[in-house]
């Protein structure tokens, strides 16, 4: 099947009233389930999935292909218009999408978000039209050495993005290293700092921890203020952005999504990772980094770009190798199983117009997810202009639920409360959340591939170096990693 | 001063780490204990330094213990955290929408909506919206 048949074949199939109505709906759900704090794109997924049962498989997998999509996106809205990442994903829009609400352009915010969102997106199905075959070889050479190599990449990102103070950003960093390790270990199921409790055995949930570290600490502090009915207001208007802003904003958007692509095809890396990554490296390539983290276009972009472009990515392994590329791929399986579908190698042979028709779906979604998104934007920074002291009884509702809801756990709501605890006292010290979060996720993964790498091989170093691909993240996460001190080295040596 | 203490705490917490990293059992290749350890070792430098480097800047640092407690909106801040607990254990007892109806009242009380009215209003809509699109909607468990 070559490349052009792979778009037209599933256009009769997809561009039909029931199955792009399915899609709207799909995004919609997507969009507003990401958008709450504390449930996810995955979530959204997993609940659509047996509703889609009735439907027919393309109309079906049109639905959850745009809950996927408008997922990832909806973590954004509820980052960048009140600092709690709606999906993990978003812990780096946080980041420069906060500050531009702050300063009113909560619009603005928006849109560049959601550009970039889509044309991560879109450029991700490009990638995906083009290289599928040819890139799921590479990832069935994945084995423990390339996660650690992987892991360690991201785990690095924290120096780099951290805001202010980097030793802050590494303590906190290893807090969340430290709690990442609660719970049984990867190896030998010995419950480590488990204290006795059970609800501890599977670890700590980073959702709860996500949300109280971000959220309950946002509104523990801000109920310091004195608020009568202050509201910051936004300016309402121009939401498509410029394009004096396209043009700035155009390479960061090319190589975000590139790195997005990338991140989403290695399986279990998603949007999280390849979030984080891409401001960091954003911060280590912008020519201001010091305007990074106070509402720069540019940091926003990035995160933006690269984890809709995970989107793409992920269904390269999915499609060809039934590799799920993230968490939502791997609830996607199920949701295929249930339309009577296998995904691998043959779907390319025997259904290639469901490839195709997934292929349209995704673009379409994001077409919508778009439209949506742009009208919408307006009517959210309406919303977040509105008093405060509405606002935040209703996010702490919104919080208990979505922590609660993650295991049906009444414990995830202590952690969630106790989290806000630490996350109000960090705050007040100017220690930065965003590392403890992402050590959280990160750790753990880094931790059971370093071991299972040792116990895989007998040369264990020699292991890590002989293989090409975890030769290149070491280096890479070396270099990087370096890049900023032999920048200030080499500044300084021509000032003298 | 606060910071300092603040830190001195995760130094004791990085004893605690690796001292009951200790009692893990070996296995082969990397033990259970190994990487804990290693964090531990690490959170005790990192909090080191940071209490060295917050010598440095005596001068800048905020008065934090002393003036917490006067702050009239470290005050609150208190509050609204003892009323999320209070909310958060009432709720098994007395059911989420009921609990959620109370919360939303006093919090927003204290957030200084006076009105009883508003206060009526908002709360009652509030917990129907919520309840209606959770529930209905979306399915998703309620607490």
């Amino acid at each position: 099947m070559d490349f052009f048949e792979l778009y037209q074949l599933g256009l009769p199939l997809v561009f039909n009233i029931q199955v792009l109505f399915s899609i709207a709906l799909g995004t919609f759900i997507g969009i507003v389930f990401g958008s709450l704090p504390g449930l996810t794109a995955t979530m959204g997924v997993a609940i659509l999935v047996p509703l889609t049962y009735g439907m027919d498989p393309i109309q079906g997998i049109a639905a959850l292909i745009g809950v996927y999509g408008g997922g990832i996106y909806g973590g954004s809205i509820s980052a960048i218009l009140v600092n709690i990442p709606g999906t993990p994903s978003s812990v780096a829009t946080t980041f420069d999408g906060y500050p531009m609400t702050q300063r009113g352009e909560a619009g603005r915010a928006i849109g560049i978000s959601v550009t970039s969102s889509v044309l991560g997106g879109l450029f991700s199905i490009i990638i995906l039209g083009l290289f599928a075959p040819i890139i799921a070889q590479y990832t069935l050479r994945f084995s423990a050495q390339e996660y650690v190599g992987v892991t360690l990449f991201g785990l690095s990102m924290i120096a780099v993005v951290s805001q202010g103070s980097v030793l802050k950003g590494l303590f906190s960093g290893s807090l969340g290293l430290f709690l990442g390790t609660i719970g049984m270990d990867p190896v030998t199921g010995f419950p480590r700092f488990t204290m006795g409790q059970n609800d501890l055995l599977g670890g700590i949930a980073f959702i709860p921890v996500m949300i109280g570290l971000f959220g309950i600490s946002e509104i523990l502090i801000q109920s310091a203020e004195n608020i009568k009915e202050i509201s910051i207001s936004q300016k309402i208007g121009r939401v498509l952005p410029t394009k004096k802003d396209l043009t700035k904003l155009f390479p960061v958007i090319l190589r975000s999504s590139i790195l997005g692509v990338i991140v989403g095809i290695i399986p279990a890396a998603g949007g999280t990772i390849a979030n984080i990554i891409s401001y960091g490296q954003q911060k280590n390539l912008s020519k201001h980094p010091e305007e990074m983290g106070k509402g720069s276009i540019e940091g926003l972009a990035a995160p933006e770009a690269a984890n809709n472009a995970t989107t793409g990515g992920a269904l390269i392994p999915f499609l060809t190798l039934a590799i799920p590329g993230d968490a939502v791929t791997a609830v996607l399986l199920g949701g295929f199983l249930i339309h009577n579908l296998q995904p691998g190698p043959m779907i390319f042979q025997n259904n290639p117009d469901v490839v195709s028709a997934i292929f349209i779906s995704l673009i379409v979604a994001n077409v919508f997810l778009f439209t949506f998104a742009m009208s919408g934007a307006n009517l959210f920074a309406k919303i977040i202009s509105a008093p405060k002291n509405v606002l935040y009884p209703v996010l702490v509702i919104l919080c208990m639920i979505g922590s609660y809801a993650i295991r049906n756990s009444a414990f995830d709501i202590g952690v969630m409360i106790i989290a806000g605890i630490i996350g109000y006292f960090m705050r007040n010290l100017d220690v930065p959340i965003a590392p403890l979060v992402l050590a959280l996720i990160l750790g753990p993964m880094f931790e059971s591939n370093l071991r299972r790498a040792f116990i895989l091989s007998d040369n264990v170093f020699y292991s890590f170096i002989s293989r090409p691909i975890s030769l290149f993240f070491l280096l890479f996460t070396i270099i990087l990693f370096m890049y900023p001190i032999i920048k200030k080295f080499i500044l300084r040596k021509m000032n003298s | 001063m606060f910071e300092k203490f603040f830190y001195s705490l995760f130094i004791i917490l990085g004893i605690l780490i690796y001292t009951i990293a200790g009692s893990f059992p070996q296995s082969s290749g990397l033990s259970p204990s190994l990487y804990p350890r290693i964090i531990a070792i690490i959170i005790m430098i990192l909090a080191f330094s940071l209490i060295v480097k917050s010598f440095k800047s005596e001068n800048k640092e905020k008065n934090f213990t002393k003036d917490f407690l006067k702050d009239d909106g470290n005050v609150r801040s208190i509050i609204v955290l003892v009323l999320i607990i209070i909310f958060a254990i009432m709720m098994p007892i007395i059911g989420f929408i009921l609990s959620t109806f109370i919360f939303i009242i006093i919090l927003m009380r204290i957030l200084n909506i006076r009105s009883l009215g508003k206060l009526a209003v908002y709360s009652i809509s509030i917990t129907g919206l919520i309840y209606f699109i959770f529930v209905n909607l979306l399915s998703v468990p309620l607490p």
